[in-house]
């Protein structure tokens, strides 16, 4: 049966109904129309429904819709500011970390939670962070380039 | 990837979770963080829970902290605070370590200790150092409230020994005594953070003169449940702990373990890993007390 519930994204509140099966992903695709948010393995293993909860890097497909009433979601649409790009965003396009683009929105999330957490993050931590997104074009070389170039201030 | 419908259901306090799960019985599932129930349930392969029942309204269940010789860790404690536990790493940074090597970031954002323990999966990395380390569970029910060591709690694979309306509430570790040091060593060909082939965990506790006074050795993901290894730990105990006592103790942990083949390793793998694992973990851990 649905169940119209209140979600907290991006800073707005949305009010919409969900199936108690209807995972965070399904309705941030399907009903509020935030497709920037990928669906890859379904099964926890890609990191392409990553979004951030709570500022915490999660799998919205392993999210009930209903267990995220009463948190703080925050999709790739939600990571620029309206005037420019989020420093991560332009270092991704700068060190071409981007090839099919498919992971890069789950990347940038994660990315994010890692430098909230560790500002000062190195290499290692850099790859760890990142453990959770897969990606099959870059190699992860550019995506770790361009997080540490973020570490360095080079994009403000 | 479709769901089978069911009805989530959000009871606001353990009373009346544990009534609801009793009244449907094995028709009942708890939703902890849900990294293996709904995978699980995204599985046409797996029977399904008509009811999900959610413990996000019951408050006081996420909590780490010392209370006189205890550590006591609340179920719905998230392996990322397991991981990142000041606590936790001051008394065991082994254990600490175990969590922060499981799963993905994303993964260890959602999952919890408890939910890695009910699942009685027989890689389930906090099994063996919580074994080893004499952990017990507090379970909640209609009936009331039971303590069990969790080394009694795996019943099988993805079979625990909780009851029809049993929760558990609640993870306690004993601190540790002097010269007392826990190793948990993980191994997965493809990355370390891949679901374990072998896991290993020693607690190991040595006496004034050097010698190992009492050990505690739990193999992971070798048997229908993580297992403890009896022979082994009577290869070392009341010995002077070196290399070839050690390997003389992995070599006994492979006789103790019923690996099965699988897409990660074949069992003549795992044994022979098994005996590799033991006597490197056996070691760390003396360093550990030593060190
Ligand atoms: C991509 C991926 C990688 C993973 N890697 C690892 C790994 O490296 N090592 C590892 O050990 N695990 C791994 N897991 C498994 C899983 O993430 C962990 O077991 C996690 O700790 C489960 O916790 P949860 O809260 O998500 O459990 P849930 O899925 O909510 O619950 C699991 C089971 O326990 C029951 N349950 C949960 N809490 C309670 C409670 N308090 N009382 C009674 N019953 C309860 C549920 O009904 C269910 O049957 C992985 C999972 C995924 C998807
Ligand atoms: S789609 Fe969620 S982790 Fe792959
Ligand atoms: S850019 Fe194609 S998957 Fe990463």
């Amino acid at each position: 049966m649905k169940k119209t519930i209140s979600l907290d994204v991006n800073g707005a509140t949305y009010e919409t109904a969900a199936e108690p099966q209807d995972t965070l992903l399904d309705v941030l695709r399907g009903n509020l129309r935030l497709t920037g948010t990928k669906k890859g393995c379904e099964t926890g293993n890609c990191g392409a429904c990553t979004v951030l909860f709570d500022g915490n890097a999660v799998d919205s497909c392993l999210i009930l819709a209903l267990e995220a009433e009463g948190h703080k979601i925050i999709t790739i649409e939600g990571l620029a500011d309206a005037s420019k790009l989020h420093p991560l965003q332009q270092a991704f396009i700068k060190y071409g970390a981007i090839q099919c683009g498919y992971c890069t929105p789950g990347m940038l999330l994660s990315a994010k939670a890692l430098l909230d957490r560790l500002p000062r993050a190195n290499e290692e931590d850099i790859r760890k962070g990142l453990e959770g997104n897969l990606c099959r074009c870059t190699g992860y070389k550019q995506i770790v380039e361009a997080v540490e170039a973020v570490v360095r201030g080079e994009f403000k | 990837m479709r769901i089978t419908k069911f009805e989530y259901l959000t009871p606001s306090s353990l009373e009346e979770a544990c009534l609801v799960l009793q009244q449907h019985g094995s028709q009942a599932a708890v939703l902890a963080g849900g990294t293996d129930l709904l995978v699980k349930m995204k599985n046409p392969r797996h029977s399904h829970p008509q009811y999900v029942v959610s413990l996000k309204n019951i408050q006081g269940l996420e909590y780490i902290r010392r209370d006189k010789d205890m550590l006591r860790i609340g179920a719905l404690t998230k392996l990322d605070a397991v991981a990142n536990s000041e606590v936790i790493k001051t008394a065991y940074s082994s254990l600490a370590f175990a969590a922060d090597n499981m799963a993905t970031p994303q993964i260890r954002n959602i999952g919890t200790i408890a939910g890695n323990l009910c699942n009685a999966a027989r890689s389930a990395d906090m099994a063996p150092p919580l074994m080893a380390l004499e952990a017990l569970l507090n379970i909640v029910s209609p009936q009331g409230t039971r303590t069990i060591p969790v080394d009694s709690f795996f019943a099988g694979q993805g079979k625990n020994t909780l009851r029809s309306g049993e929760i558990v509430t609640e993870v306690v570790i004993p601190l540790p005594p002097a010269r007392f040091a826990l190793w948990y060593q993980k191994f997965s060909p493809r990355s370390a953070r891949d679901i374990a082939a072998v896991g290993v965990a020693v607690a190991l506790r040595l006496d004034s003169g050097g010698k190992c006074e009492k050990c505690r050795i739990f193999l992971g993901a070798v048997a229908d449940t993580p297992i403890r290894a009896p022979l082994s730990e009577a290869v070392i105990t009341g010995n002077k702990i070196d290399e070839v006592l050690a390997a003389a103790a992995g070599k006994q942990a492979v006789s103790e373990c019923r690996p099965i083949d699988d897409n990660r390793a074949t069992a003549d793998y795992r044994r022979h890993i098994v005996g590799v694992v033991t006597k490197d973990a056996i070691l760390e851990a003396y360093r550990g007390v030593v060190a």
